[in-house]
């Protein structure tokens, strides 16, 4: 029998199965649709069938000032917004020339790094739903809640925050935040702790998790993987690292990286990075600088013609938008976002073949896409 | 009396199940027809006061049946199957069934089993029988099925 | 009127019979539905605690109505029946899911002298049923002609002959230690003590048959780590994707009892039953005050009590285990229970055996 695919010509032989996983299913992360080709309950092929999200977003920014641009950003990948705000920010800046205050530059960083804390509990917590802990899934959810609230404190909003401005963020935080932030990033690393434990002292886990799915370096690079899923290859490669953006170059942090380049060493350095975050956090807040939080910029935003590629490290891997003003109007004249997890589910197929559908399942959800990251 | 119906409600039960068994063009609900006829059977065992092998029958068949309907599922494609054809063959084996069960009927229909008075199946005495009286065929017959699974094995994994 | 009637079924022996049958079967099932029902509660406020969350506290005190109104929700829901479904075969396996499920408990006494069915070979009897269990849940996964039950119903099926030998095997040495298949002389048996004070609960003599017995009966009552015919994040709900309404809330049930009939049979087989040390010095304070029929049933309340909370400790325990394990890996399973428990369980039999033909 042969199926059509969205366009793509499967033909299910004696002894196989099309199984049509998503676009609602548990596991499936939002509305991605993968249909797999088993054999049993091996997937011989995987095809990854994305759009059921997809709002045009690029398209929508040729329509919006530069300004109304910043909320839209935060739909993209909505676990990850303060990221996404951050790097349109960059470029907008970087193409007219402004130069942001010392005190907004730490209060980017400070919720960037807040941003990746939070990101990463919710891929712990999801991810224990997917192995059948709904235990961890309701820990990864409590701890992300505290950060929640700390992002609130600063923007405003638990969710899809527009924090940051052109030239600056929108909002200054008081001493009572920086107490309060130390306080939680004090229980948040208690926790962790905890997690920690949780995965490595429990054999059923571990024969779950080790083994599968293995990527090596050279094959991690040549699919294009980017972020925790390219360093758990054992790649040092960090955007905060490699091209410091804002002032990451002031900060003392290690990239995280592992040998193993499976499930498990993927879960172990999503874990390792939020310790690495919380100690850029912590010594944002103890040089945490008074002054302006805004740089002046004009009324109208009109960057002079040219394009600009500004990249920043989000949760999930490189996030990177690609900017040409054409300098007469407010709008710019294209925009492309370079989402992380788009390259990261096109890599799926390739090292996730003959697996069982509960390894696939782990291995899907340990990339850790966003449908809204993908489809934008 | 009272056995009496239970005997009537079960045999009709067993008849009609079993008819479905081989009637039924849809293999799952064969197979499923057959563990009923099997359940039915238990009943009649343990009317006879037979508790023991009611249990046993009950036990062994149902992982049998279970076996049987993974065969069924895993070795037929197509839910509904095709109607089947009158063949040759098919033909001849039909009325090779009917001539010979109108001969077996005719022949010992009305004689009587007696069954043996003093054995009742209780779990020691079909140990004793088992494992004593009858334990060279026993030992055989498992033998034999072993035989048969290890070539099932190789069988099934050549093809895999 | 009422006496009249009373008077001829009593004096007709079929229908006594046939109503003395109807009066303890529905009250099995009764107490089936409402310890099933008792135990979603506590499954929620379990877990609840263990999530440091607060559970069910809107629905009556402690949220303990919290099951009634899920039963109400479940009994409006739409019945829906695929288009491409089997439709006998759909509908009829969450009857046989339920009917399998409960027959069990006839030959389980609830009590000292309480039992529906006093039968020689009752420990068979309930074994032989707890394996048909497996066909309503592959009939479901068939007839729902979706891809996701039938991934399930396989799982099942292969979860089913993994842990079905072990399981036999461990009651089987339960059954040498005691040298019956009856339950009442199970617990009987274990109503004594060894050196006058430790309770001869069998699970003392047989704690590696105990352990084979509780971890196969965990795969059997299909929970995690061994859940994987329904496992939620691959499968949806595996074999029961397709149901909704009653059928649904049926297939529900019979899991629930699932986890009832396990845990009752390990307080019978390994945890001394109703015996409770000291309680039969209270028993014959009792009988000083109560007599005869009195008497009984106090006895009975009380012995199904201690059952109850002993078989409600064991289903905290398995509760523990499912908050606290992730799910296993799927080609771990045969192996495990073929390659380790099928010895060890085989390695507890021959012990057993050696032990009682030497001291008798």
């Amino acid at each position: 029998m042969k199926y059509n695919i969205e366009g793509l010509e499967v033909e299910e032989k004696d002894g196989e199965m099309i199984l049509n996983m998503g676009p609602h299913h548990p596991s499936t992360h939002g509305v991605c649709r993968l249909v797999l080709k088993l054999e049993g309950e091996r997937a011989k092929e995987i095809i990854p069938v994305i759009g059921y999200l997809h709002r045009g977003v690029e398209k929508i920014c040729e329509n919006r000032t530069y300004p109304q641009i910043i909320p839209i950003t935060d739909r993209m990948d909505y676990l990850s917004a303060m990221n996404n705000n951050l790097v349109y920010c960059l470029a907008v800046e970087e193409l007219m020339g402004i130069e942001v205050p010392e005190r907004a530059n730490y209060l980017r960083i400070i919720a960037a790094e807040l941003q990746r804390i939070a990101s990463h509990l919710i891929f712990i917590a999801t991810f224990g739903a997917d192995f059948g802990s709904w235990t961890i899934m309701m820990y990864g959810f409590r701890e992300r809640e505290m950060v929640l609230d700390l992002l609130e404190e600063m923007s405003g909003a638990r969710f899809l925050y527009s924090y940051m401005r052109i030239g600056g963020v929108k909002r200054d935080v008081s001493e009572k935040f920086v107490e309060q932030c130390k306080k939680t990033l004090n229980i948040i690393e208690k926790r962790l702790v905890d997690y920690e434990n949780y995965i490595n002292e429990n054999e059923i886990l571990l024969d779950r998790l080790q083994g599968v799915a293995k990527v090596s370096a050279k094959e991690a690079i040549n699919l294009g993987l980017t972020g925790p899923n390219l360093r758990a290859s054992g790649v040092a490669y960090d955007i905060r690292k490699v091209d410091p953006y804002c002032i990451y170059d002031r900060f003392d942090f290690d990239i995280v990286t592992r040998k193993e380049g499976d499930v498990y060493a993927r879960v172990m350095v999503r874990i390792d990075e939020i310790k690495e975050s919380i100690r850029i956090v912590r010594q944002a807040l103890r040089e945490l600088p008074d002054g302006e939080i805004r740089a002046k910029v004009p009324k109208v935003i009109k960057p002079p013609a040219g394009e600009v590629y500004a990249r920043v490290e989000s949760p999930r891997g490189e996030l990177a938008v690609y900017l040409i003003s054409d300098g007469k109007s407010d709008k710019p004249y294209r925009i492309k976002f370079r989402t992380p997890a788009f390259a990261n589910l096109a890599a799926f197929p390739h090292f996730n073949k003959n697996l069982l559908i509960p390894d696939l399942l782990l291995s899907f959800a340990s990339i850790d896409i966003v449908m809204g990251d993908i489809d934008r | 009396m009272k056995d009496l119906i239970m005997f009537l409600i079960l045999s009709v039960i067993a008849v009609v199940s079993s008819l479905f068994v081989f009637l039924s063009k849809n293999i799952f609900r064969g197979a499923l027809s057959l563990s009923l006829l099997l359940v039915t059977m238990a009943m009649f065992f343990a009317m006879l006061n037979a508790e023991f092998i009611a249990a046993v029958q009950i036990l062994v068949y149902a992982g049998g049946v279970l076996v049987l309907i993974l065969f069924a599922i895993m070795l037929t494609k197509e839910r509904e199957p095709s109607v089947s054809e009158v063949t040759t063959s098919r033909a001849v084996a039909l009325i090779a069934f009917v001539v010979l069960s109108l001969f077996y009927l005719a022949k010992h229909t009305w004689e009587k089993y007696v069954p043996e008075k003093e054995f009742s199946a209780t779990g020691a005495s079909v140990g004793t029988k088992l494992f004593q009286t009858y334990v060279i065929p026993f030992e055989a017959a498992s033998f034999l099925l072993l035989a048969a699974m290890i070539g099932a094995i190789y069988l099934a994994r050549r093809r895999g | 009127m009422v006496a009249e009637l009373v008077d001829y079924i009593m004096s007709n022996k079929i229908l006594l019979g046939i109503s003395k049958g109807v009066v303890v079967g529905l009250f099995i099932i009764l107490y089936a539905s409402l310890m099933v029902l008792f135990l979603t509660w506590v499954e929620r406020k379990v877990a609840a605690r263990i999530h440091v969350r607060y559970g069910p506290n809107r629905t009556g005190p402690y949220g303990l109505l919290q099951p009634l109104a899920d039963g109400a929700k479940l009994i409006q829901k739409e019945d829906i029946i695929p288009y491409a479904a089997d439709r006998l075969i759909f509908t009829l396996a969450p009857v046989f899911a339920f009917a399998f499920a409960v027959l069990p408990f006839a030959a389980m006494p609830l009590a000292d002298g309480l039992i529906l069915a006093d039968l020689n070979v009752a420990l068979l009897y309930i074994i032989a049923l707890a394996s048909l269990s497996i066909i309503p849940v592959i009939m479901a996964g068939w007839a729902s002609n979706n891809k996701y039950s039938l991934l399930g119903a396989m799982r099942a099926a292969a979860l089913n002959l993994s842990y079905e030998i072990p399981l036999v095997l461990s009651i089987m040495g339960v059954v040498l230690v005691v040298g019956s298949l009856n339950v009442f002389d199970i617990v009987k048996y274990q109503t004594e003590y060894i050196f006058g004070i430790i309770p001869k609960w069998i699970i003392i003599l047989q704690p590696l048959g105990f352990f084979v017995f509780f971890v196969a009966s965990i795969a059997e009552m299909s929970r995690i780590p061994f859940d994987m015919p329904e496992s939620e994040s691959e499968l949806i709900a595996g074999f029961h994707t397709e149901y909704s309404g009653m059928k649904f809330a049926m297939l529900l049930f019979a899991e629930y009892i699932h986890m009832v009939f396990g845990s009752m049979l390990a307080v019978l087989l390994f945890f001394g039953g109703w015996h409770l040390p000291g309680l039969g010095y209270v028993l014959s304070f009792l009988e000083n005050f109560l007599s005869g029929f009195a008497y009984t049933v106090v006895k009975w309340a009380i012995q199904f009590g201690v059952i109850v909370a002993k078989a409600l400790a064991i289903m905290f325990v398995l509760m523990w285990i499912r908050m606290t394990l992730p799910r296993a890996r799927l080609h771990s399973i045969p192996t495990f229970y073929w390659k380790y428990l099928l010895p060890l369980a085989l390695i507890n039999l021959g012990i057993t055996a050696v032990a009682v033909a030497v001291v008798g």
